[in-house]
């Protein structure tokens, strides 16, 4: 198993501190570094029942200038690492202002990724960096545990509002309860609301995009009708907080009382989020 | 309403409390928060400050918690970093046994609210004789502002003593470390009202005045009054940003010399009717 790659664009860098930012921010304290030939996916590992599940793909040739990768195996030529985006954060962060860095798998003490950063400086001899990000590495049999989600099937799919007011509406809703219902239908309506025995509150937003590119067979013919799926609602607003990226859009995917699939493009990334419905409590 | 953040920035001065008590008058609404049977807020929205104000009955009266309310009214965002962005508030209330109903309105947002109602239970009359006020003083805010950030807040007791004779407002502290005075002069541009009887000295909790700093903050002008019970009343005019005014009241009762928890010693009886 090597794994072994460069960065020499700032832009790169800066773009790749910001996905691994915003997979910190999601997961719940580690996930899984997948590398594959042309793909590296973050994935994340919460299977509690309320549990958001994260599968972020970004394509490895958009940021990385020089990308070598050998498997487990010739035919599974992908490496499984578990670790805490957080170090990896740091790392980047570290090298916000560098002139390249390189990544490898090597092995100090644990099994680790070894981020090697090369600093700008003011005298002759180079500054350089390293940060050991410890992982572990994940055997092959465990592979199948970490695939890429089933899409669920969704009736309604509409573009998310400017996340500013959603962030700050859902941190009051929070206060309130700690589910709450989101429901859309196919006229660009789209209303979160908490509910307890003392009070109600709901938000309604209009005048919503439509994309096509979720739903599969007929749209619902009735365009008022709402659907909605009751979720956890400090993971929504988690959600929200963590967007470091400048998104081009966010979508929202409902099926109906069973999930609720948020979808963020980027020209490189691909971020989603599973977030299961709860049953009544 | 045109601006919900001119509600919710009066309505958190209050919020010091986990439920107010709203009346609802032909002439406004007043909502009214007590502490400890010691302390009373009031604040009084008359019906000039809303852009339309309709009741038809004689009036109404119910509880409500009051971190709801807050949550509700700042739904979008509770601070006023958004110039040009108004939130619009509208707020209903069919009668007894239903809830109240906010409707907030931002960019094309909007949020509808509905919010249980509770029995409310006798709040406190204070029976400040305005007829036997024996001190009053009107001063512009600032004055105070400085003053109140001054004084010792690891002192329990604040003393208020209003003379005619110099020293004319005198506030004071007492603490381990030694007690601190400030004395203002009736003849200072910042007063605007001084009527001076007899000379009172009176003692007040700080820990019960402290909710009071937040509406003294937001005020243009302050009176401090003391009763001959020595009840202190205190009211802040304060300026809504569309330029009407609207009045918080705070009702204290002064500390007696007695090791009594409450300071209500035997000459204050509180009175259980309502307003």
């Amino acid at each position: 198993m090597r794994f072994r790659a460069k960065v020499f664009e700032i832009s790169s860098i800066h773009e790749l501190e910001k996905v691994v930012s915003t997979v910190a921010k999601l997961v719940n304290k580690t996930c899984i570094l997948r590398l594959c030939k042309d793909k590296v996916y973050f994935i994340s590992v919460d299977r509690t029942l309320s549990g958001m599940q994260v599968w972020c793909c970004l394509q490895q040739a958009k940021f990385f200038d020089e990308y070598s990768l050998e498997g487990v195996t010739a035919e599974a030529n992908e490496i499984y690492l578990e670790l805490a985006p957080d170090n990896l954060m740091r790392a980047f962060r570290s090298a916000h202002n560098a002139k390249s860095i390189k990544i490898k798998l090597a092995k100090k003490h644990v099994p680790c990724l070894t981020v090697e950063i090369d600093l700008p400086s003011r005298s002759l001899s180079a500054r350089s960096l390293v940060h050991d990000v410890p992982v572990h590495v994940v055997s092959r049999r465990l592979w199948k545990d970490y695939e890429e989600p089933a899409m669920p099937a969704c009736q309604v799919s509409v573009e998310l509002p400017p996340l500013k007011t959603l962030k700050t509406v859902l941190e009051k809703m929070k206060n309130i309860s700690h589910i709450v219902t989101v429901s859309a239908n196919n006229s660009g309506q789209l209303n979160i609301k908490v509910e307890t025995d003392l009070v109600s509150v709901a938000t309604f937003f209009r005048h919503l995009a439509q994309p096509n590119m979720f739903l599969r067979g007929d749209r619902e013919p009735d365009a008022d009708k709402f659907f909605s799926v009751r979720v956890d609602i400090k993971k929504l607003a988690l959600f929200c907080n963590s967007q470091h990226i400048t998104p081009q859009r966010v979508i929202c995917n409902v099926a109906d009382k069973s999930m609720l699939h948020l979808y963020f493009t980027h020209p490189c990334t691909t971020i989603q989020c599973f977030l299961p419905g709860t049953a009544a409590s | 309403m045109a601006n919900a953040k001119n509600m919710a920035i009066i309505l958190k001065s209050l919020h010091f409390k986990d439920v107010a008590t709203f009346f609802i008058t032909e002439n406004g609404l007043k909502v009214t928060v007590e502490d400890c049977k010691c302390i009373q807020a009031n604040a009084y929205l008359k019906k000039n400050l809303f852009d339309d104000f309709q009741f038809n009955e004689e009036s109404l009266v119910f509880k409500l918690n009051m971190n709801i309310l807050m949550d509700c009214l700042t739904i979008f965002g509770s601070n006023t970093a958004n110039v040009g962005v108004a939130t619009s508030l509208e707020m209903r209330y069919v009668g007894y046994g239903f809830p109240l109903q906010i409707i907030l309105e931002e960019n094309g947002v909007i949020t509808e609210c509905s919010i249980k109602t509770l029995e409310s239970d006798e709040i406190l009359d204070f029976e400040f004789c305005n007829n036997e006020v024996v001190n009053k003083i009107i001063m512009k805010s600032e004055f105070m502002k400085e003053a109140f950030s001054e004084i010792d807040v690891s002192s329990e007791l604040l003393e208020i003593a209003m003379s005619p004779e110099p020293p004319y407002f005198k506030l004071s502290t007492f603490s381990s470390f030694g007690s601190t005075h400030i004395e203002y002069p009736k003849d200072s541009d910042m007063v605007e009202v001084f009527q001076c009887t007899e000379t009172t000295k009176n003692k007040y909790r700080t820990a019960l005045l402290k909710p009071s700093y937040k509406a003294l903050a937001l005020s243009s002008k302050v009176s401090i009054r003391t009763d001959n019970r020595g009840i202190l009343s205190i009211q802040y005019m304060i300026r809504t940003d569309d330029g009407q005014n609207c009045f918080i009241e705070f009702f204290c009762s002064p500390e007696e010399e007695v090791d009594d928890p409450c300071g209500i010693g035997d000459e204050q009886e509180p009175n259980v009717a309502r307003e």
